[in-house]
């Protein structure tokens, strides 16, 4: 008797939270905006203009491009999608969630040197095979990491650079790489150009799409979402795209 | 019609299971065979849990020997300044982003003041992930500590103490033998918190595959990139031996409390 009577109460008290839960998402009249980390100043100056401009409720949530696209496979509410990288877009087409995809803004990897490295002269992406400089480079399941160890392999010095011990770090995220140049706990690491600008790191050099792969920016309109708000507001972000060319991106 | 007080006890069955062991459920039903094998047979995941099962546990020992110590200090220096900092400041660790925690250590610990024991100081080795480690599962093993000196009582130490022991005496010799429950249960708390922790590993200790890299951030990185299958896999076998180590601790405290029951 008891257990049952406490198995019912439990239940409906699941029901009730689940209940709410749905209705909360279901019923908010706003667009619903997942996007990568890195946008987040510029997306987050047009929203605010576009919601003074056209009166409609912007709700932004950053977050890795990754875990934000296996968020939307598992069904997470969200009408429209801004990805770091193209891939993410392309994984969501073929799943059946993209509803229209669009390639959004071009990027740049690029070598950032931090005090220490700048003393030990580091100026070209070769210099990181000298021994006793210390690199850091995001884990190659970020795409960040990826493109940047494709380029060394590319120039043939990825092996020498591991061989010599110089890889230190292999951090989850762009961001942390960053941090830990910016921080001078490396001597050089790869980063977007966007991202150095953003972290305000001198940029030693830039490496183009041949080497690392083409580097783009996509966005999904999700399906079964608002998807006409969610077009609107993509192309109101189109029409500004000077405000992501502020950061270091280009149109793509 | 059942009584207030029968309500809680009542309640406990589905929420326990609803909320905590539904999920883990779920974790396993998500096993597949495509992503086992993929997660077994990545040398980097083999490299991974060693590094995790050997940090893990020096940092579950190195966070019980300061508790033991923290233990003292809460037995016979209850006045002092530090005794009163170390409690204040103890739960700190828990509350502050992981990822913020990570950059701390790599601050501190990094090449700025530690300079003169590497390129990079302490960062970026399976020392900086034991740290890492022992910084935030710390805070379990000396509450684990405090929660068995509460029980031992001080009669005991008042007995040791009139037989002649000093302090240090009888907390060596009467106290620490009686917390050995406590001990072991602050280790698996501090083992099992340790597994988890892939914010301050990540940024501290490097996750550099086949180095430095852990269970957790390896399954971090993959949930990062969508590769849901050989994530989910490895996060099953992180539950695996977290219940290994719990079985573990289980039987050796069990057979203690026997030993005592007989003696």
């Amino acid at each position: 008797m008891d257990a049952r009577a406490g198995l019912a109460v439990g239940l409906i008290a699941a029901l009730i939270v689940g209940a709410a839960v749905g209705h909360y998402y279901t019923s908010s009249q706003q667009l619903t905006v997942f996007a990568a980390a890195s946008l987040k100043k510029p997306l987050t100056e047009l929203a605010r203009r576009y919601e003074k401009e056209r009166g409609v409720k912007v709700a932004l949530n950053f977050g890795p491009s990754g875990g934000l696209t296996a968020q939307i496979m598992q069904g997470q509410r969200c009408d429209l999608f801004f990805s770091a990288d193209w891939r993410y877009i392309v994984k969501l087409r073929k799943a059946g969630k993209a509803a229209r995809t669009r390639k959004f803004l071009r990027d740049y990897l690029v070598l950032v040197v931090s005090e220490t490295g700048r003393r030990k002269r580091i100026e070209d992406v070769r210099d990181l095979t000298r021994p006793g400089v210390t690199v850091a480079v995001a884990d190659p399941k970020a795409p960040v990491g990826e493109y940047a160890q494709r380029a060394l392999q590319r120039l043939g010095i990825w092996d020498t650079i591991v061989k010599n011990g110089n890889l230190k770090a292999r951090p989850g995220t762009v961001n942390q790489v960053a941090t830990m140049v910016k921080k001078d706990q490396v001597d050089a690491g790869f980063v977007y150009r966007s991202v150095a600008v953003g972290f305000g790191l001198p940029i030693v050099q830039t490496l183009p799409h041949s080497l690392t792969g083409p580097i783009v920016w996509g966005a999904a309109v999700i399906r079964g979402g608002n998807e006409r708000l969610a077009e609107d507001f993509l192309s109101y972000c189109l029409q500004h795209i000077d405000e992501f060319e502020k950061y270091g991106w280009e149109p793509a | 019609m059942i009584g207030r007080y029968e309500l809680l006890g009542a309640l406990f069955p589905p929420l326990f299971f609803l909320f905590i062991v539904f999920p883990l459920v779920v974790l396993a039903l998500n096993l597949t065979p495509q992503g086992l094998a993929q997660a077994l047979g990545d040398p980097y995941f083999w490299s991974a849990t060693f590094n995790t099962i050997l940090c893990a546990v020096a940092a579950a020992v190195m966070g019980v020997v300061i508790a033991v110590g923290f233990g003292y200090y809460h037995l016979f220096k209850r006045d002092s300044v530090i005794y009163r900092v170390a409690d204040f400041l103890n739960d700190l660790p828990i509350a502050l982003p992981h990822t913020v925690a990570g950059l701390a250590l790599l601050l501190a610990f990094g090449r700025r003041y530690f300079w003169w024991l590497g390129e990079n100081g302490l960062a970026f080795t399976l020392v900086a992930v034991t740290l890492a480690m022992l910084f935030v599962s710390y805070p379990l093993a000396a509450r684990a500590v405090q929660a068995g000196l509460e029980e031992v009582g001080r009669d005991l130490v008042e007995v040791a103490r009139t037989l002649g022991d000093s302090p240090a005496q009888a907390y060596a010799r009467v106290v620490i033998p009686a917390l050995r429950e406590a001990l072991l249960g602050g280790f698996l708390l501090g083992f099992s918190r340790s597994l988890s922790e892939f914010a301050a590993v990540i940024m501290f200790g490097g996750n550099l595959p086949g180095r430095t890299q852990v269970l957790a951030s390896y399954v971090f990185t993959r949930v990062e990139a969508g590769d849901l299958e050989a994530a989910v896999a490895a996060s099953v076998f992180c539950m695996v031996l977290s219940l290994v180590m719990v079985a573990l601790t289980r039987s050796l405290t069990g057979a203690g409390g026997l030993r005592r029951a007989q003696g």
